[in-house]
């Protein structure tokens, strides 16, 4: 009453209590209500409501409710699985398998087989040198084996009482001129009668 | 701060992370199945009623955008479950079918919560006669004093949440809570004494 400015309704009051008012008219409001003892009792009254109001408890969660809310989820499983749980992926990927297995067998059948040597393909230079030499002479069956100078041929009567002494050795013709013979030392022919 | 948080957490589950959404539920699970307590009262609806919240949460994901308060658009969602659920009646326990009927059994297979001693305790008198009061409230007012006084939604929210202009969710909040102090009013006398 003692209030310069008119009293404010009932509802303007009850929007000053809660908070419901903007700055500049709260301030107005506010300023009536402290200077006027009829409507600060109807703000207490409101006030005690409110403070009553807070006596009303609940309490949160039960100790299932995390369980039960994981269980209704949609499950969720990782971007890989879901890809791979795809019926074109799984065709895609036994086609994949397939030709992984068949290049595998072409590529392994391709491979050198175990115990033989690569041919080593000479070097180009090697290549012409050979090409620019002359045939004359040719390789030998053997790099250990080093050319002898050809022996002696013996005389025609020496050469046929000597395979004469080789009693294994029969057909004297054929092996005639065998030239390998004549490397046969000739105590072994000997010893061998 | 808390809002930034929200919003954070809501990227970050739409990226597909996990521990995100149990962060989520652990900064609203309890405000939000207390909202549902003091709505429809029983506790197995009210988790009910908040696993389903976080069901569509989870579900929309992908198709949030934060052009909205997160805590709007989780009180939006709660409160129009909460309407439904009392215009449909109280005991009506629904749910959403999981994905894939995955779960399902498993949900059944859990104990139902029910309240303990100390809830039970909680309620005394004066408890009964303040939750019979609020509950004796029109629907949307009921959800308004509930959002103003127990959830501490600021009023621009819940003018949103209920889909009314801040004017008339005032002129809500004004009749509530009359209707509250008016049918308190033996209490507030009591507790004068
Ligand atoms: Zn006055």
């Amino acid at each position: 009453m003692s209030s310069a400015t008119p009293c404010p309704d009932r509802e303007k009051i009850f929007q000053l209590v809660h908070n419901l008012m903007e700055a500049a008219e709260e301030a107005e409001t506010r300023r009536h209500v402290l200077h006027c003892e009829t409507c600060l009792r109807v703000a207490r009254d409101f006030e005690k409501c409110d403070a009553l109001l807070d006596e009303w408890k609940v309490e949160g969660a039960s100790p299932w409710f995390d369980q039960r809310l994981k269980q209704r989820l949609p499950a969720r499983r990782p971007w890989a699985f879901r890809f791979f749980a795809l019926p074109s992926t799984r065709i895609f990927a036994a086609a994949l398998l397939v030709l992984i297995v068949v290049a595998g067998a072409y590529v392994i059948d391709e491979l050198p087989k175990p115990g033989t040597k690569p041919e080593a393909k000479p070097p180009v230079a090697e290549v012409q040198k050979l090409a620019t030499a002359p045939k004359a002479a040719p390789a030998p069956t053997s790099a250990k084996t080093k050319p002898k100078p050809a022996p002696k041929p013996l005389p025609p009567e020496e050469q046929i009482k000597m395979y004469q002494n080789m009693g294994v050795l029969e057909n004297f013709d054929l092996l005639e001129g065998f030239d390998v013979l004549s490397e046969l030392p000739k105590r072994e022919a000997k010893d061998a009668h | 701060m808390a809002m930034d948080q929200d919003l954070e957490l809501m990227r970050r589950i739409r990226r597909g992370d996990a521990e995100s959404f149990e962060a989520l539920l652990a900064r609203h699970r309890a405000p939000l199945i207390n909202f549902f307590l003091r709505m429809v009262r029983d506790r197995a609806l009210a988790e009910d009623l908040a696993q389903e919240v976080f069901l569509r949460v989870y579900k929309a994901r992908e198709r949030w955008r934060p052009d909205a308060k997160f805590s709007t658009w989780l009180y939006r969602i709660a409160t129009n479950l909460a309407l439904n659920a009392i215009r449909d009646g109280k005991g009506k326990v629904w749910r959403t079918a999981p994905e894939d009927g995955e779960g399902e059994d498993e949900v059944a297979r859990l104990p139902d919560p029910q309240p303990g001693a100390e809830e039970r305790i909680m309620l005394t008198d004066r408890g009964r006669i303040i939750r019979q009061a609020v509950e004796s409230l029109p629907p949307n007012q009921r959800a308004a004093v509930i959002l103003h006084k127990y959830q501490d939604v600021d009023y621009r929210q819940i003018a949103k949440i209920l889909g009314v202009t801040e004017s008339a969710l005032k002129s809500l909040l004004f009749r509530a809570y009359e209707t509250l102090r008016q049918r308190l009013e033996p209490l507030v006398r009591e507790g004068q004494i």
